[in-house]
């Protein structure tokens, strides 16, 4: 039997009468606080029992200091003498018990408790979760940019799916927190007024809504890349993930190591700081240097994205050397979509390459979820469309027979040249293939090309 | 402002002061004032410690002793002035109160 619990700490700061009903049920069920941390609350198996707890802001501690100041001390010895003895505490947040039968509350005063809390929170949570939801915003507003330019490609690729969920949740989490506080804040200094205790909201249940999202979609997200992306973009996941829990860990354990070793509050400060930092430049350092040591291997240059030969290829429709090719292979894809780009060319690196070999240059659309098929081929249609009133051409519907293919369009110039480019639609893939200038396909070919991408 | 924070002084805040009459620690002032009225008025600890330090800020109360991590304080010539006040402000309400319900005993 354990004699240890740890749960999440998915409690509002300022939410004193959930965390007081929380630890008081706990309490009555055998489990006593025993710490707090940043994330984690830590309780001991006791004997139950029905104790009251308070939760009390003492705004001028700091989570760096090695142990209770002066003046805090004070404070203690004044709850002390009323029966309350402090369980647990983190920096500003001390959690106090009282065994008696009815003790006097800390706090009598509603007002000067609601002073306290929001001195609190304007010295601690409030700027960090202001700092929080700007950057949150300003990583939603680069993945809806993203989005925006590039759905189809954006969609498919599982970093872009995973951040665009996680700063939405964020954003609503950090919102719900900073305007949770601000409205209860409103109603309690009002409350106050009549001289009335204003109960907290709780927002547990979202918080830990908010959490599991965050858990799947980051499983998710690992699982994509552990089973479709290149080994680059595995390593750099994994060394950023890595080096994430490292910096959690080694910022929260610095200052837990200085405050254990008694080291004053802004030597600690300062130490952590620049751990921070270090950890985070860190970081930066090692992406930096693997991106280059694999720019100059070439595994950039030919990163295949998709495992095994593409399912098309020039020796599919035509008798050419592979050997004198190059094969770019790049895409990703997601529970949504998934988009392949296949390029071959004659390889320009080689000595005295014969440019007049055909190449082949095709775009793979797997549309996983049938409701999403129209809008893609839509998406895929206008974007050669737009770009056509600029250069003068456009798609025009041509028989899809020949390609094997549900639907099929040719890109025409305007003055009815061709562009021998092919948007077609098959089951749940869509292909926009183009042949460039050297070759025009034959119906042999093209029924080659239905054949092998049509599914 | 400190000073506009304590125009009308709360219950509790007039009974901290009534104690600081003569000079005395925080411990003492969570007894006393619950002695004082009979249980009617009771102090936390928290409240207390906040509202001393304000009453310092606002120059009511002046620390007279420390006694390792026991502080004790008094009434400053400001703070015997407020409380001298506020006396006055709740008297003249009973005044107006049996004004008013003496009146209609009379009739």
């Amino acid at each position: 039997m354990r004699d240890v619990k740890r749960e999440l700490f998915l409690f509002s700061m300022y939410d004193r009468t959930g965390l007081q009903k929380h630890f008081e049920k706990l309490a009555a069920e055998g489990w006593m606080l025993e710490d707090i941390g940043n994330y984690f609350i830590r309780y001991r198996r006791s004997e139950p029992r029905r104790i009251h707890f308070c939760v009390s802001y003492y705004y001028k501690a700091s989570a760096f200091d090695p142990y209770p100041t002066e003046e805090e001390q004070e404070f203690r010895d004044l709850c002390a003498h009323t029966g309350w003895e402090v369980a647990a505490s983190n920096g500003k947040l001390l959690v106090f018990y009282n065994e008696r039968e009815d003790p006097t509350p800390i706090d009598t005063d509603p007002a000067m408790e609601v002073d306290a809390i929001h001195k609190t929170m304007m010295r601690s949570t409030i700027p960090a979760y202001a700092v929080s939801l700007l950057t949150t915003l300003l990583g939603l507003w680069l993945s809806v940019g993203q989005l925006v330019n590039d759905p189809i490609g954006f969609l498919s690729r599982p970093s872009g799916l995973f951040s665009l969920l996680c700063w939405s949740f964020l954003i609503l989490l950090l919102g719900v927190e900073l305007g949770g506080y601000f409205l209860w804040r409103r109603r309690a200094v009002k409350a106050a007024e009549q001289g009335v205790f204003y109960p907290t909201p709780n927002h547990f249940p979202l918080q830990a809504v908010g959490l599991s999202v965050f858990a799947i979609a980051l499983v998710g997200y690992l699982t994509d890349v552990l089973l479709q992306s290149n080994p680059l973009m595995k390593l750099i996941t994994f060394v950023m993930l890595g080096w994430t829990v490292l910096l959690l860990l080694g910022v929260n354990g610095t200052r837990v190591l200085l405050k254990r070793k008694g080291v004053s509050r802004s030597v600690n400060r300062t130490a952590t700081l620049a751990v921070d930092v270090a950890l985070a430049f860190g970081l930066l350092a090692v992406i930096v240097f693997f991106t280059i040591r694999a720019a100059g291997s070439g595994l950039l240059n030919d990163s295949i994205y998709l495992s095994g030969d593409p399912p098309l290829s020039v020796a599919d429709l035509a008798d050419v050397d592979m050997d004198v090719y190059r094969t770019w292979t790049t895409g990703d894809e997601t529970v949504l979509l998934g988009q392949y780009e296949i390029h071959q060319h004659v390889d320009w690196n080689r000595d005295d390459p014969d440019l007049s070999l055909p190449s082949l240059e095709y775009t793979l659309t797997e549309v996983k979820l049938p409701f999403l098929y129209d809008w893609c081929r839509d998406r895929l249609y206008h974007e050669d469309d737009k770009r056509g009133e600029e250069f003068g051409y456009r798609y025009e519907v041509i028989d899809p027979a020949p390609w094997g293919a549900a639907e099929a369009w040719e890109r025409v110039y305007d003055d009815g040249g061709r562009t021998n480019r092919f948007l077609l639609c098959y089951d749940s893939r869509i292909v926009v293939i183009d042949f460039g200038s050297k070759w025009i396909p034959t119906p042999e070919q093209r029924a080659i090309v239905g054949e092998k991408l049509g599914k | 402002m400190p000073r506009l924070k304590f125009q009308t002084l709360t219950e509790q805040m007039f009974y901290v002061l009534l104690c600081l009459k003569t000079e005395c620690c925080g411990m003492d002032i969570l007894d006393r004032v619950p002695a004082m009225t009979q249980g009617r008025v009771s102090v936390g600890s928290g409240t207390l410690y906040n509202l001393l330090e304000q009453f310092l800020d606002a120059g009511m109360i002046r620390e007279t002793k420390v006694e390792g991590r026991r502080r004790s304080y008094v009434l400053t010539e400001a703070g015997v002035k407020r409380l001298a006040e506020e006396y006055r402000r709740i008297a003249a309400q009973g005044e107006d109160y049996r004004r008013v319900f003496g009146e209609e005993e009379q009739k």
